[in-house]
């Protein structure tokens, strides 16, 4: 009946009062453009987590030369030359072992015909395929005959494939990496970024064997890819893989390892926790902003019902009940928090949309985070609004009216 | 319409009690045109905030249109300013930034009856004489422009009584006569009952009735004109 009148008023009242209107609504339009602004990074952030967890594969663990774990001091990681093909052949017997797969890893200069380019280049055996679920888009994996053998054959990541064949069929075709020749047999399926931020399909695969002896000429592997058998076996897999790698090295009791074993899900599971955890933090000190913004509009609410205690009496006088004034000021303070929120939620999505242009992940702002933000505004103006209201529905006529 | 029987109103101030009426005895009939006198601090204002209900009596008891209304609450005596009472002040009382039209609209807002308000507006302001400056802010109008609009929103809700405390007190004598005309008009065509607080005897002569106040007791009242 009376409410839509009321917000004409309320709204009549923001703008011959445009300064302090505007200040009032500053705290609660800092708060939501806040709010709005950390969850859709906090969640930005964790989307991008969980892609890169998928493009990554699941069940994974990296098992690295040097150890990582003696007394702090030796942490070099990576340089040592412990790990070996073999180890991981035989990690690939272990009951909670899905597969393992060598890596060895360097840099290589790619021709072909007049184009070059220089990518990283990759040996390692077919159950890589499997272990990082990145199949092939055109022609095959390599295989164990490609690894026993020492073929001279590779895959390309997408992004050598458009930088060395554009619109070119690469399948069949020859290219020569460091000075080797090589037949393309295969192109990897387009993987994206890493979580790093490195573009992942730029990338040559080519056979452990031939990677070693024809490329890198070296006797060792940079890593060994694991991927347990299960979800529930993850623990399992890692003392599995302890137990036979010290064995293999005839490390004896109470020595330190000589490789370190990481547990990639794991990791990343944890970063996702962390996340989720930073996200609430930075929701929750956005959010003081919103009380502080409410104390503001209460603040204003006082100075306002003081200021117009004569129209008050007014009203009053013909014929106002105490829910009429109560109604009337807490629209007003409503309609000062919930302007302030709608002004809050637009800032903040043009903040999101901002701070995308300096993040690897776009901060996505959820339908979720507009609503919460829309109804923790209007809720700050009613709690905030309530007790200057009532002050003001309380008053008693005839001394409103007399009120100079 | 009126009846107060041993009105008391007393204001305590620090330790010092102020009886500002000291037993009042009155009765204002239906259709009846009083003018209220009596020199400054008599109590005609506390006595008119009583009788609309603005403001209670410390005892004694207050009969408006055959109902005490002592013991009412404060919901149901806006109640009652809302639809038996209009109030004329010598202030005028307009909402400031507020145009004359939804100054006359007000009561309405407060009794739910939103039907052609616009329409009934319009015409109470018409009736005062205020055509054509519906839109006009209270701040764009002159003291006796302004009056017209208290008076036509005091009439928006048919009341039957107007209570005008001072109407004319701000205003020259030439716009005082034609507010005291629209009051004399209001209660020879519609029989609203007036009560109506002066200190200049020209404007009483409107009246029909005078009463005289002093140290809040009433120490005169006669009747000036028959009823028409
Ligand atoms: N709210 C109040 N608190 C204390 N004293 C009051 C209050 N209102 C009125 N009074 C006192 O009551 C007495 C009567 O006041 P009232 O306003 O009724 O006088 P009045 O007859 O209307 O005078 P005037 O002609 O000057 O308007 C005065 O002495 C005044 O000081
Ligand atoms: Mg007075």
């Amino acid at each position: 009946m009376f409410i839509l009148p009321t917000i004409k008023i309320a709204f009549r009242g923001l703008r011959v009062n445009k300064m302090r209107s505007g200040l009032t609504m500053l705290g609660i339009i800092i708060g939501v453009a806040a709010v709005i602004t950390m969850l859709a990074v906090g969640n930005g952030a964790r989307e991008y987590l969980a892609k890169s967890i998928a493009s990554l594969g699941s069940n994974l663990i990296l098992v690295i030369p040097g150890s990582t774990t003696s007394g702090g001091a030796r942490m070099g990681t990576g340089n040592t030359n412990t790990l070996v093909p073999s180890d991981a052949q035989a990690l690939n017997g272990e009951s909670a072992i899905d597969a393992a797969a060598p890596i060895v890893r360097g840099v290589g200069q790619v021709v072909f015909q007049d184009r070059n380019w220089n990518t990283a280049v990759m040996g390692t055996t077919g159950a890589y395929e499997r272990i990082r679920d990145w199949p092939v888009s055109e022609g095959r994996f390599i295989n164990r005959q490609d690894v026993d053998g020492m073929t001279k054959v590779c895959l390309l990541g997408r992004t050598v494939v458009d930088e060395l064949f554009g619109e070119e069929d690469p399948l069949g075709r020859i290219i020569r990496i460091n000075e080797v020749p090589f037949t393309v047999v295969g192109v990897l399926k387009k993987k994206g970024q890493s979580l790093m931020g490195q573009d992942q399909d730029d990338t040559i695969i080519t056979p452990l064997s031939t990677a070693m002896s024809r490329l890198f000429g070296k006797t060792s592997v940079n890593a060994i890819m694991v991927k347990g058998r299960s979800d529930s076996l993850m623990n399992h897999a890692v003392e599995q893989v302890k137990t036979l790698l010290r064995q293999r090295h005839r490390i004896p009791e109470g020595g330190d390892d000589d490789f370190s074993v990481m547990n990639l899900s794991e990791m990343l599971a944890a970063a996702e926790t962390q996340t989720k955890i930073m996200t609430i933090l930075l929701g929750a000190v956005a959010s003081v902003s919103l009380l502080v913004g409410g104390i503001g509009i209460m603040n204003i609410m006082l100075v306002s019902v003081t200021e117009r205690t004569r129209e008050i009496g007014i009203r009053m006088a013909v014929g106002a009940k105490e829910r009429d004034i109560l109604l009337q000021f807490l629209v007003e303070a409503v309609v000062l928090s919930v302007t302030g929120g709608v002004i809050g939620i637009i800032i903040g999505v043009g903040f999101s949309t901002a701070i995308s242009a300096f993040t690897r992940f776009t901060p996505s702002v959820s339908l979720f985070s507009v609503l919460l933000s829309f109804a923790f505004s209007a809720a700050v103006g009613i709690f905030f609004g309530f007790y200057p209201a009532r002050k003001a529905a309380g008053m008693d006529p005839i001394s409103a009216l007399r009120y100079e | 319409m009126i009846e107060a029987r041993d009105l008391v109103k007393e204001y305590v101030i620090g330790d010092t009690t102020l009886r500002a009426l000291d037993g009042v005895n009155v009765r204002i009939g239906r259709g009846e045109f009083a003018a209220v006198m009596g020199p400054s601090g008599s109590g005609k204002s506390t006595f008119m905030n009583i009788a609309g209900c603005l403001d209670r009596p410390t005892s004694g008891s207050y009969v408006l249109d055959g109902k005490p209304v002592e013991t009412l609450s404060r919901d149901a005596l806006a109640d009652i300013r809302n639809r038996m009472l209009g109030f004329v002040f010598q202030g005028f009382n307009l909402l400031p930034r507020t145009t004359a039209l939804e100054n006359v609209e007000l009561p309405m807002y407060y009794n739910g009856q939103d039907e052609d308000m616009e329409e009934r507006a319009y015409a109470a302001l018409k009736s005062v004489g205020l055509a054509g400056r519906e839109r006009h802010f209270s701040s764009q109008l002159s003291g006796g422009q302004q009056q017209r609009v208290a008076i036509a929103r005091a009439l928006i809700n048919n009341p039957s009584v107007i209570l005008a405390d001072e109407p004319t007190g701000n205003l020259d004598s030439k716009t005082s006569v034609e507010i005291m005309d629209i009051f004399t008009k209001l209660n020879a065509e519609k029989g609203i009952t007036i009560v109506l607080v002066t200190h200049e005897p020209d404007i009483a002569e409107f009246a029909n009735r005078r009463i005289h106040f002093k140290d809040g007791k009433i120490v005169s009242d006669e009747m000036t004109k028959t009823r028409s």
